[in-house]
């Protein structure tokens, strides 16, 4: 036997050994989110398929109200600037909209597309032409029905009023006066046991909660609920001074726990707002998260949530667009967990040429 | 296989012994204990196959992980060469999770000495994964954790014991085994113009990294009063791998402002538990083999495995307003708790002929997991398993003149199962939620093993 023949085993374990460490890297675990308290993504066009600002889910020529989404539709307000607009009331926070700008607001439905998560320009479905609602009727919330029929819940001047209509497509038949006077930004889920309704609300600055048995008739079971943040602010933040915009749905954990998720604005006495979000097992008491559920920047407002059937949660929300721009604040959507994606990147802009000196 | 052992005058042995166990407790440092991978997927084939029920009566090269003493059961040569490959398939909210495949070769040696009557022997055990030899992640808080599969194992094992076997009935073995922390510093000085960083800032960087070793202690004792019976028991203490990042940056801005950032982060990249492991093996018939194993982890002495960070920015004169509220943050305890392992493995000797002989082998293991339910904000995913294996030893020992003893060729598949757990958080509004996690891995190993008798 030769040399080479001796030592070829020892050359091939070598060998082996050697091979053995060759490597390669793989991803940190994946990152996972059931509870849908954010932080959320604005939605980048190539997800809503609209070339505008980044998360613009509907192009809208007016001031956006806030919007949701419900049978297969989105709700949103939208109303035209006035060609020659009064000026604006200097005492509103600069990032609010000055309606009085504005024409009548209106409630508008555009159906979901193919293919992304934007919408058309919608059809208006409801507009002011009772006495109570005064020049506009805003804040929609639509029901389903478990005979096919919906109702839209909506805020005008005098309360939260409802319309009927056999179908998301209309025709919607008013139910006569508000069905809860002094009330806005109506949020309306089953109750606990699955037997009646809740509506959360908004009222001279706090969110509370209502109660009904066929969904027409209201009686008040909450005027202000506690909502306080987690840690009390430092002597140099600026205080809460109000809550507004609830939005609410039945969320059912991977564990089997039912969960209500309250969206809603926080004001603050710097003139800034938040959306925040809390969690409840009975809908009276809430659990409010230590960080807000949007926390790019601007200052977000009227949250409309959405829970997809694989739990990841869009919320469709505002964010105010500078002083200068007309609109004063567009509507957009976002998504939580914030990795989720419907739509590959968008590719990043080449740099520009320099220019030759 | 009842191994043969020889008979020594018991005073001398002992003085050896005592000898052999001081050298051994000189050697091993405080603060450490045994090896990673082998803690996950086991060691030696006919261990592994074994379920690790194997610490009375082991005398292959794996006794460098279960048993040292083993290393002195027979008067042997053994070499030792194998390869393991496990695949795991863990879900998260019926998502698969990336935790990646784990493979690795598994190195054995035991080199005997007989002075006299006593029988020493030495032992060499190495574990050298696939694809690195080592690798550190920090954990992300907020990101669920497959703990005991994810970084674990991604470690390379290196022991060296001593073993004696002063009488007929009895061996004691000890050794030590190495890891590495880590200290890496990234130190960054110079000047940044604001203005044209690309033309005019003048940072400098160095970057230093020390990986120092540490050693660990292992132990143990087999007593075999009977040549149908043995008893054993294997101490490992503990260690823990830290791994400390600090990152200092002192920079002029503009030529007008001195900015200082200080970050020095400590976290816990692994921990080696101290165990104890108590074994038994008998020979209810010639042919059968039943081992049981009892093995503490001390789980609960695990250290947080969140990073203990400490933040400074500073910006002298103050131009810009700096965010107040940089301040680290602190490790959060894990609560561990500790567990008690039983093992189980059987070996039937199918086929003995002058030839070749057959063994057949089952192991099973229940680990409960020390981790608990994740309630608050830490999200460490790793349920109960449960530890099916099967494997064959197909020794040929017709192999004179060639080779004065015989080949060994072992193999295993195995399969565990980790059952679903589902962890349900405190708060509504956590920043993960609730989750259910579980799943399992199959693995598979041979060996090629060497002896000279």
């Amino acid at each position: 036997m030769s040399a080479w023949q001796r030592q070829r085993p020892l050359l091939l374990v070598a060998l082996v050994v050697g091979c053995a460490t060759l490597g390669a890297e793989t991803a940190f675990p994946d990152p996972i989110q059931t509870s849908g308290v954010g932080p959320f993504r604005l939605l980048d066009p190539n997800e809503t398929g609209i070339e505008g600002e980044q998360g613009e889910v509907v192009v809208q020529s007016g001031a956006a109200g806030g919007a949701m989404f419900a049978a297969g539709s989105l709700w949103y307000v939208d109303a035209e600037r006035l060609e020659e607009p009064p000026e604006r009331d200097e005492s509103l926070p600069p990032h609010a909209i000055d309606w009085a700008q504005f024409g009548p607001r209106r409630i508008l439905r555009s159906p979901e597309r193919e293919g992304d998560l934007g919408h058309d320009a919608g059809e208006v479905v409801l507009e002011p032409t009772e006495g109570w609602e005064g020049d506009g009727v805003f804040d929609p919330w639509l029901v389903e029905l478990e005979d096919g029929s919906v109702r839209l819940y909506y805020a005008a001047e005098g309360g939260v009023g409802v319309a009927e209509a056999p179908g998301p497509e209309g025709p919607f038949t008013r139910q006569p006066g508000p069905v809860l006077p002094g009330a806005r930004g109506p949020a309306v889920l089953r109750s606990e046991d699955g037997a009646g309704w809740w509506m959360y609300f908004e009222a001279a600055g706090e969110i509370g909660r209502a109660a009904s048995a066929d969904g027409l008739t209201w009686s008040i079971e909450e005027e202000a609920l506690a909502l306080p943040a987690p840690e009390e602010p430092g002597p140099e933040d600026p205080a809460e001074i109000g809550f507004g915009r609830p939005s609410a749905l039945w969320a059912t954990t991977p564990a089997n726990r039912r969960v209500l998720r309250l969206y809603f604005e926080v004001r603050r006495d710097d003139g800034t707002q938040t959306v925040e979000v809390a969690g409840s097992a009975d809908g009276a008491s809430f659990e409010r998260a230590a960080l807000p559920a949007y926390a790019g920047d601007g200052n977000a407002g009227a949250p409309g949530v959405r829970l997809l059937e694989d739990g990841t949660t869009l919320l469709y929300l505002t964010l105010d667009v500078g002083p200068d721009d007309p609109r004063t604040r567009t509507q957009l959507v976002s998504v939580a967990p914030s990795f989720v994606r419907f739509a590959p990147e968008p590719e990043p802009e080449p740099e520009p040429e320099p220019e030759p000196e | 296989m009842v191994s043969r052992a020889s008979r020594v005058g018991a005073p001398r042995a002992a003085v050896f012994a005592a000898a052999l166990v001081a050298l051994l407790a000189l050697l091993a440092s405080p603060g450490v204990a045994r090896a990673t991978p082998p803690d996950t997927y086991g060691f030696g084939v006919r261990s592994t196959a074994l379920a690790g029920a194997v610490g009375a009566d082991v005398s292959d090269a794996s006794a460098n992980y279960h048993n040292p003493a083993g290393l002195a059961r027979d008067d042997s040569i053994r070499l030792s060469i194998s390869y393991i490959s496990l695949h795991p398939f863990l879900d998260i909210n019926d998502q698969r999770s990336s935790v990646e495949r784990f493979g690795a070769m598994q190195v054995g040696m035991i080199a005997p000495v007989k002075i006299g009557d006593v029988v020493t022997a030495f032992g060499l055990g190495l574990v050298l994964p696939d694809q690195r030899l080592a690798r550190t992640r920090s954990t992300i808080v907020t990101r669920p954790r497959w703990e005991l599969y994810d970084t674990r194992s991604a470690r390379i094992f290196l022991a060296s014991s001593l073993a004696i076997r002063p009488v007929e009935w009895l061996t004691l073995g000890a050794g030590i085994a190495f890891q590495a922390p880590s200290e890496l510093t990234l130190d960054i000085r110079g000047n940044l113009d604001l203005g044209d960083p690309e033309r005019l800032s003048r940072l400098e960087h160095q970057f230093k990294g020390d990986l120092t070793s540490i050693r660990y202690p292992q132990a143990g004792i087999q007593v075999r009063p009977h040549e149908r019976f043995s008893f054993g028991a294997t101490y490992r203490g503990e260690y823990t791998l830290g791994t400390r990042i600090i990152a200092l940056a002192d920079a002029t801005v503009a030529r007008i402002a001195n900015l200082q950032f200080f970050l020095d982060t400590l976290s816990t990249s692994l921990f080696g538990p101290q165990q104890l492991d108590i074994s038994f093996a008998g020979y209810p018939i010639p042919s059968l083999r039943v081992g049981f194993s009892l093995t503490w982890v001390d789980w609960s002495a695990h250290p947080s495995l969140i990073p203990t960070e400490e933040l400074f920015l500073g910006l002298e004169p103050e131009l810009v307003e700096l965010p107040g509220d940089i301040g680290g943050r602190t490790a959060v305890p894990l609560g561990l708790h500790d567990t008690f392992v039983p093992r189980i493995g059987l070996e039937w000797t199918a086929f003995d002929r002058p030839a070749f002989e057959l063994d057949l082998r089952a192991g099973y293991t229940y680990e409960n997991s020390p981790f608990p339910i994740q309630r608050g904000e830490t999200n460490f995913v790793d349920g109960d398993r449960h530890t099916a294996s099967l494997g064959f030893g197909l020794r040929l020992t017709d192999l004179e003149p060639t080779i004065a003893g015989y080949i060994a060729i072992d193999g295993y598949a195995y399969y565990t199962h980790v059952r679903e757990r589902t962890h349900v958080k405190d708060s509504l509004v956590d920043p993960v939620g609730d989750y259910t996690a579980g799943g399992g891995l199959v693995g598979a190993g041979v060996q090629l093993e060497v002896v000279f008798e």
